[in-house]
């Protein structure tokens, strides 16, 4: 899987990785990591000076560290959150993270946060907004911004350009760098009806840093981004032609609701591997007739 | 062909939709008056599912997902108020003061006063009963406080700041002391400590008690203390020295400055293993002073 330079904007394969939980402290404390690198929710440790903090020292000193947004709110048409930034930039000196995430997405406005990660409306409006934004927020950190897809659960009248396109001029025009998660582009295929392999190949390859694998959660209506649950073969399949595509870049599992024990959240990693060999596990898609969570925030909670 | 609307206005639209009070359509008949666009007009309806069934995942996702931060931020007040109380509570709470910080740990932070300033007038010539509406806001009080501990900076990771006392060191005269950068100390009016004891089903009693909270290698002590410990402890907000903290302690809580020196004999080094104190720090040390507040 060796790449030129020119690839993932410069930066390392990393491996395999999951997101670093409070669930998993102890355990992590007393045994090997058994994954190649950890993703942490920048904001779950920003200000946090307990034992989480300890927990996350240990552990950049012997894997790497990728941060994790959720706050940035860069569609957002509020100023952006310079004592945020400054938060963010000063975890960043004690973490030494490989790069530095968050979402395309606003999170709220007139000083509401609503702690979801909400679409835009993709025109040209928004992308203008969103360039000038990735623009400052790169000065400021004096890296690459890595966005994300989102789920999404609604579309706007007013949209003229497809995710995909508004992705594709986002990393024309500002240099950033993309996280593609598989899994979101499964679930906002399903609820918007486009082809989700259609959405992969039309990407910058190049500019992907990342790629996010988890479980989604059919609710009958529509799928929602729920985080709780073994990948299904269709994520899986994406997740296969996107690494194809890249070449290879660092895949990360997330599962932030009903998470298992570390072993168990490992074997559901390590079946990347067979999936680049050509074998897709056979994981139905979880159903369910509750009303659930879109972005589900237990991962995020200090009793979690 | 229609009308783009300006990003802003879109967004303040949607805002209004997720964070009003009431059903989905109060909801869209709010953001309407207030904005001039209907739902009709933002969001798109496809596949057999409508604009209101889409937008509702949102509407209706807002509240769920700040409620179940509540509940894991407050899991001892759920136990003294029982789930569906507490859940209307922390619903009230989150559609009248929405957050406005990028962090979910400053959600809980005014939910105390909310409590205190929410509770039913009190009710005359039933005194107990009057009393009982003070709980909620008290527990919530300490577990928030609980909470804050928790993030705290700390001592851990210099084993010079949590060098232990020997027994008779209060009596030369050049101790200094201070409290830990993470101890919190409260006053309140019902016994509240017992109950943060999962096995502890008796509700809290109706007595003045005093609360330290400290954090020693990690682990966060809710202990209940006396009248006089807690003045000391007050007294060492800053460096000082323990003969004039014991001094102030004993003459707020209305005792001998030599009573306290005896018993700090035997407490200092408790107050050490309970992360409330530690002997002062050199000057020049390195060491953050404020807590992330």
């Amino acid at each position: 899987m060796k790449n030129s330079h020119h690839q993932r904007l410069g930066l390392p394969n990393l491996g395999l990785g999951v997101g670093l939980r409070n669930q998993h402290f102890a355990y992590l404390m007393r045994n090997d990591p058994q994954v190649d690198w950890f993703e942490i929710i920048s904001e779950n440790f920003i200000d946090n000076f307990g034992f989480a903090r300890h927990v996350l020292e240990r552990m950049a000193s012997i894997r790497p560290i990728v941060m994790h947004g959720v706050s940035l709110s860069i569609g957002s048409t509020d100023p952006l959150d310079w004592n945020y930034l400054q938060s963010l930039k000063t975890l960043a000196d004690f973490v030494q993270p490989r790069w530095i995430s968050d979402h395309l997405c606003w999170t709220g406005v007139a000083n509401v946060n609503t702690h979801d990660l909400l679409p835009l409306p993709l025109t040209e409006e928004s992308l203008g907004h969103v360039v000038q934004r990735v623009r400052q927020v790169q000065d400021y950190l004096e890296r690459p911004l890595i966005l994300e897809n989102p789920s999404t659960y609604l579309e706007f009248k007013e949209s003229t350009l497809n995710e995909w396109e508004f992705l594709s001029e986002l990393v024309n025009e500002t240099g950033c760098g993309l996280l593609l998660d598989v899994n979101n582009v499964y679930v906002s295929s399903h609820n918007h009806g486009f082809d989700p392999e259609h959405y992969i190949r039309s990407l910058p390859h190049a500019s992907i840093v990342q790629l996010h694998i988890a479980g989604p959660t059919d609710c009958g209506q529509y799928l929602v981004d729920t985080h709780d649950q073994p990948v299904p073969a269709r994520v899986w399949r994406l997740y296969k032609l996107a690494q194809e595509l890249t070449g290879g870049v660092s895949t990360l599992l997330e599962w932030d609701a009903n998470i298992p024990d570390f072993p168990d959240l490992v074997l559901e990693l390590r079946k990347a591997e067979t999936v680049i060999q050509g074998v897709i596990p056979d994981a139905p898609l979880h159903q369910t007739v509750a009303q659930l969570v879109s972005n589900p925030v237990d991962f995020q909670l200090v009793s979690a | 062909m229609m009308t783009e609307q300006p990003l802003a206005l879109t967004q303040l639209w949607m805002k209004t939709v997720l964070t009003e009070r009431g059903s989905l359509a109060e909801k869209l008949q709010t953001a309407t008056q207030q904005h001039g666009l209907s739902i009709e007009e933002v969001v798109a309806a496809k596949r057999d599912l409508s604009a209101q069934t889409r937008l509702n995942i949102y509407a209706s996702g807002y509240v769920a997902r700040l409620l179940e931060c509540m509940r894991a931020d407050f899991p001892v007040l759920r136990r003294f108020t029982g789930e569906s109380v507490f859940d209307a509570f922390a619903k009230a709470y989150i559609v009248t003061e929405p957050s406005h910080s990028p962090s979910l740990f400053d959600l809980g932070a005014g939910f105390p006063r909310f409590l205190e300033e929410t509770k039913p007038a009190n009710s005359e010539g039933i005194e107990e009963l009057s009393a009982l509406l003070d709980v909620p806001a008290e527990i919530a009080r300490l577990e928030r406080a609980r909470t804050e501990v928790m993030r705290a900076r700390g001592t851990e990771g210099d084993p010079s700041l949590t060098a232990s006392f020997s027994p008779f060191e209060v009596f030369t005269s050049d101790l200094r002391v201070q409290a830990t950068p993470c101890l919190r100390l409260l006053e309140s009016k019902f016994s509240l400590v017992d109950f943060f004891d999962e096995n502890q089903s008796q509700h809290p009693k109706q007595r003045p008690s005093f609360v330290a909270i400290g954090r020693a290698d990690y682990h966060v002590h809710v202990k209940e203390i006396e009248n006089w410990q807690f003045a000391f402890l007050r007294a060492c907000e800053s460096p000082v020295s323990a003969h004039v903290a014991a001094r102030a302690a004993a003459e707020e809580s209305g005792t001998e400055p030599s009573f306290v020196l005896a018993q700090l004999v035997l407490w200092l080094p408790v107050a050490v293993q309970f992360g409330f104190l530690i002997k002062e720090i050199p000057h020049g040390a390195n060491r953050h002073h404020h807590n992330h507040e």
